[in-house]
């Protein structure tokens, strides 16, 4: 059983690991096959996953509504809305597919024109979306006037510098003397140091751990202790 | 905290006065052309200098939160690139939700560029897998799309002639609000070796300078300022021209907002001392 557990999924990640790094580097033919199926087979896996964490999801509220843990309100509100929706584009293939039987034209699909589920995208989802999203402009002013304070001189420089790059993503900008330039000068030289900085510890890092799933050392992925 | 910014702080003080910003400017219509910079050429630039009919693949990688943002930026894109007769196929990286988005996004675009569905656009749809997606429409694009968004297959769709591959496309244009622009970067530059442009949120445009130096893309439009300097480049002023006025007004109103915030704070500070 330990092996099933263990020894299995250990020898899976190092054969998969070292496998495909060697594949990166050898330009042979059969080498791309072997890409070819295992992304095939990633892209598999991901629609796999996207059931998993459908249930996983559902799993979670059902718990918190069940329990009535705080906030369990909210939960009851996902759930029906999930399973509404499910429902909808259940009845919309079922419907689609008995019309398919007299008229050819007509593919079976849960959504597309006049479905319920494109009303539920375009009358709910859409406007909920772009409501959530405005919101974050004001919540961006509400912090910049409690917590933008000249308490340094690096924090005074960090304050200018937001200021010239605000100034500098608008037409107004341009029509001030060396904003625009001064505004492009600090997005392609200091950023761009900072984040090629942050880039190649998170590369290393990256390197770091598939090394340690390759070979073993890592092995939180497999659960338990 | 000052009393001054307690009593002026409260979120609300501030939420109505950016409201009130944004109703009056947006009442007030006025647009204001933003010229483009070097860096939203790069990605006019490339689209300018591809053969007519050359196929072109966007890779729509957002959902309607970002709505306000993208469209305008895809609708200027879409515009310039059925002016110059190229053959635009779009998918998703994203989610679900994404491909409904760009199919209204880009019938109407079509409608307002005579384009014909299948012959000048096509839709494929969502895939997910990320890098594991991008490397594998890399070898083999129908083993992913073996069929459009509205279920016809490859070979009844003009637009996908000669295309069996990723590296078949001129040009492919990623537009998101996600990171999805990681897997075009690792699986479509390093591996295959195509041409990548990139159309973002403002957000994240910083975080995507620096692939600007290293030319991993050919140019970057961020958020509505790159969309608006889009249209001002195919010189078709549409809402992200007439968004700028609102955001230059928003933009100089968070400046005031810190600049007040700050003499409130250091007023409250001076006065305490005093007190004791």
């Amino acid at each position: 059983m330990l092996h099933l557990k263990r020894t299995v999924p250990l020898a899976i990640a190092f054969l998969s690991g070292i496998l495909l790094l060697i594949q990166y580097f050898v330009p042979h033919p059969w080498s791309a096959k072997f890409l070819q199926y295992t992304s095939d087979w990633q892209v598999t896996l991901a629609y796999a996953a996207l059931l998993l964490g459908v249930g996983s999801l559902v799993q979670s509220h059902v718990t918190k509504a069940r329990r009535k843990a705080p906030g369990w309100g909210f939960s009851a509100v996902a759930l029906a809305a999930f399973g509404i929706t499910v429902a909808m584009g259940m009845w919309w293939s079922v419907h689609t597919a008995w019309q398919s039987r007299t008229d050819a034209s007509i593919v079976t699909t849960g959504s597309g024109e006049g479905s319920p589920l494109s009303w539920v995208y375009n009358s709910l989802l859409f406007p909920m979306g772009g409501a959530m999203f405005s919101i974050l402009g004001f919540f961006i002013a509400s912090a910049a006037f409690r917590a933008f304070r000249v308490k340094s001189p690096e924090a005074t420089l960090l304050l200018l510098s937001a200021i010239v790059v605000m100034l500098g993503q608008v037409p107004l900008g341009a029509h001030l003397p060396g904003i625009p330039q001064l505004s492009a000068w600090l997005l392609s030289v200091p950023t761009t140091a900072a984040k090629r900085a942050i880039g190649f510890g998170v590369a290393l890092g990256s390197i770091a751990t598939a090394l340690r799933v390759i070979f073993g050392i890592e092995r939180a992925y497999l659960g338990g202790e | 905290m000052s009393p001054e910014l307690k009593k002026l702080g409260p979120r609300w003080v501030v939420f109505g006065i950016l409201g009130l910003v944004v109703t009056v400017s947006l009442l007030f219509k006025r647009s204001t052309e933003f010229p483009g910079t070097p860096v939203v050429k790069g990605v006019y630039d490339a689209v300018e200098e591809l053969p007519e009919g050359s196929p072109i693949l966007i890779s729509s990688d957002f959902d309607p939160g970002s709505e306000a943002e993208l469209v305008p930026m895809m609708k200027a894109i879409l515009a310039h690139c059925w002016r110059r007769h190229l053959r635009v196929i779009v998918m998703s990286l994203q989610s679900p939700n994404a491909m409904p988005l760009a199919q209204g996004i880009v019938e109407e675009a079509a409608r307002d560029n005579g384009a014909k569905e299948d012959e000048d656009y096509a839709l494929m749809n969502y895939k997910p897998g990320n890098l594991a997606a991008v490397l594998a429409i890399g070898q083999d694009w129908a083993s992913q799309f073996p069929e459009s968004y509205k279920h016809r297959k490859l070979a009844d769709i003009p637009a996908m002639k000669g295309i069996t591959r990723l590296g078949d496309f001129k040009y492919v244009l990623c537009i998101t609000a996600t990171t999805s622009v990681d897997s075009w970067l690792l699986g479509g530059v390093t591996k295959y070796g195509i041409k990548l442009g990139l159309g973002c949120t403002a957000v994240m445009a910083t975080d995507y300078y620096p692939l600007l130096d290293t030319k991993q893309i050919t140019g970057l439009l961020g958020g509505l300022a790159g969309a608006a300097q889009y249209e001002s480049l195919v010189k078709l002023p549409g809402k992200a021209t007439d968004g700028m006025p609102t955001q230059s007004l928003i933009h100089v109103t968070i400046i005031l907002f810190i600049v007040a915030g700050n003499i409130l704070h250091f007023a409250g500070k001076r006065r305490k001392p005093e007190a004791a």
